[in-house]
């Protein structure tokens, strides 16, 4: 018996969460994504504490001109809540951090989980980009 | 095998069910349903492999081990019997 399974991803892992964010954002080198321990404070356009804290922060100066503070904040559950002003996200959400780069973030980021865990487990992933905008992945290396 | 998982593009996952994945550490595993089974035919000295949506039989093998690796890579996401993703 075969069944399937949709899984509705969410932000769990830091290391794919990081890569899908330099994948998505090619200008993100690594050394612009702060990560910490404890959750830091978000920064406005001018510099004002913003009420949100995040763990994983990309800082206002290399997310856009005149923008805020980018960052994820790990919840007690464990996955990771994005925090982007709505200035990034665009009032509609079509903005350069809106609703098509959070869908390609969460793209990236399954692949790349995906990727971390077979890898750990002595597999490869090897990802096709469909033309309907989907990803198709295979694992190699089962027994 | 292969295991063949897709990525919609609001970016969930969608595959035929595999303990050999962590989907728990993806994510939220939700829309489970019956793909297909693999059945013996007494009369015809046979493994059936039958779609879950039809009850039609789609493919015959002596090889039960066959069988499932035609189930697989057919009913799974890129196969031509593939009705995974609800979505489409």
């Amino acid at each position: 018996m075969s069944k399937y399974a949709e899984i509705k991803t969410e932000f769990r892992n830091e290391a794919a969460l990081i890569a899908a964010m330099m994948e998505t954002t090619p200008k993100w080198a690594r050394e612009m994504i702060e990560v910490h321990k404890d959750p830091q404070n978000l920064h406005g356009y001018t510099g004002d504490t913003r009420a949100e804290s995040a763990h994983v922060i990309v800082r206002r100066q290399n997310v856009q001109e005149a923008a805020n503070d980018l960052g994820f904040e790990r919840t007690p559950e464990g996955t990771y809540r994005a925090h982007i002003s709505n200035f990034d996200r665009g009032h509609d959400g079509q903005g350069t951090y809106g609703e098509a780069w959070l869908k390609r973030l969460r793209q990236n980021y399954a692949y790349h989980a995906v990727r971390l865990q077979q890898e750990a487990a002595g597999r490869t992933v090897s990802r096709e980009f469909m033309p309907n905008g989907r990803q198709r992945l295979m694992v190699r290396g089962y027994r | 095998m292969i295991p063949v998982i897709e990525i919609s593009a609001e970016g969930h996952l969608h595959s035929l069910w595999t303990d050999e994945l962590d989907f728990y550490e993806i994510g939220r595993v939700v829309n489970v349903h019956d793909a297909s089974r693999v059945e013996f035919n007494e009369e015809n000295q046979i493994w059936e492999v039958i779609d879950a949506s039809d009850g039609q039989v789609v493919h015959c093998d002596k090889n039960r081990a066959r069988a499932i690796e035609w189930e697989i890579v057919n009913f799974g996401p890129g196969g031509p019997l593939y009705k995974g993703d609800r979505s489409t």
